[in-house]
């Protein structure tokens, strides 16, 4: 799928609600044996978002769902932001690809053709929606 | 159908031109495949189906494109099935599961 998406952007661009519905589904499943199940899942829209950030400036909803599923998958990975996520450890650079090659390249790509402020906004909604999420999942607790 | 389904993927790295005037026909084998009971059909279609994919020009590919909501349902049931043992919150409606063993993945 990964493959196809890299190669064939425009071929999913009708129906990509769909897929991004998809991968979100697998990205919110809690209990995952295969932590790279997730991680394929971003990558999958990762290399949409690379090829047709259009889509992306045109609904802010969908940008801002985008990062809110590569933080919560951030935060999965590692709850406490340390230096480990600017230089993994050996051996563990695997587990932060995700943000390497999410968020650093995919901004360092949409930095053309969206506004910083546009990132800048829907990023900090996504952090809030975490941020609201964990306090609820502590309230319950 | 499985085996043909995974046959025909490999076809397809040889000569798929000659598959293209067969297009309307390969589209309803990708349907049935993709909304068949049994995920490991399922599987094969959808490998299958990115293997035709990127085998043809993208002006053909476009009538394919209807078919992304089926495959990205395949692919959910799929995961909720196979040996990872994804436990997806799937709702009633959305899918039958009645599967009797793993899927075999092709590597």
């Amino acid at each position: 799928m990964i493959d196809l998406v890299e190669q064939e952007p425009r071929f999913f661009k009708k129906y990509f609600s769909h897929l991004f519905q998809a991968m979100q589904k697998i990205c919110g499943v809690k209990n995952i044996e295969d932590e790279g199940l997730k991680q394929m899942a971003i990558q999958v829209i990762c290399c949409f978002a690379e090829r047709e950030p259009k889509v992306f400036e045109d609904d802010t909803k969908l940008l801002r769902d985008y990062l809110e599923m590569i933080l919560a998958y951030m935060i999965e990975i590692c709850e406490t932001p340390d230096e480990d996520w600017e230089v993994p450890e050996e051996g563990k650079r695997w587990r932060y690809l995700v943000f390497t090659n999410c968020v650093l390249s995919s901004q360092d790509i949409w930095k053309f053709s969206l506004k910083r402020q546009t990132i800048l906004v829907s990023s900090t909604a996504a952090v809030s929606s975490i941020d609201s999420q964990a306090a609820l999942a502590n309230k319950s607790c | 159908m499985e085996s043909t389904l995974r046959i025909m993927s490999r076809l397809f790295n040889y000569n798929a031109k000659q598959f293209l005037e067969h297009k309307k026909d390969l589209y309803t084998v990708f349907q049935k495949g993709l909304e068949h009971e049994d995920a490991n059909i399922n599987a094969a279609a959808i490998d299958t189906f990115t293997s035709w994919i990127s085998h043809t020009p993208s002006r053909e590919a476009k009538m394919y494109q209807d078919l992304i909501p089926a495959i990205t349902t395949a692919v959910i049931k799929i995961l909720a099935v196979d040996e990872y043992q994804v436990i997806l919150p799937l709702s009633p409606s959305d899918l039958t599961l009645n599967i009797r063993e793993p899927i075999r993945w092709v590597t």
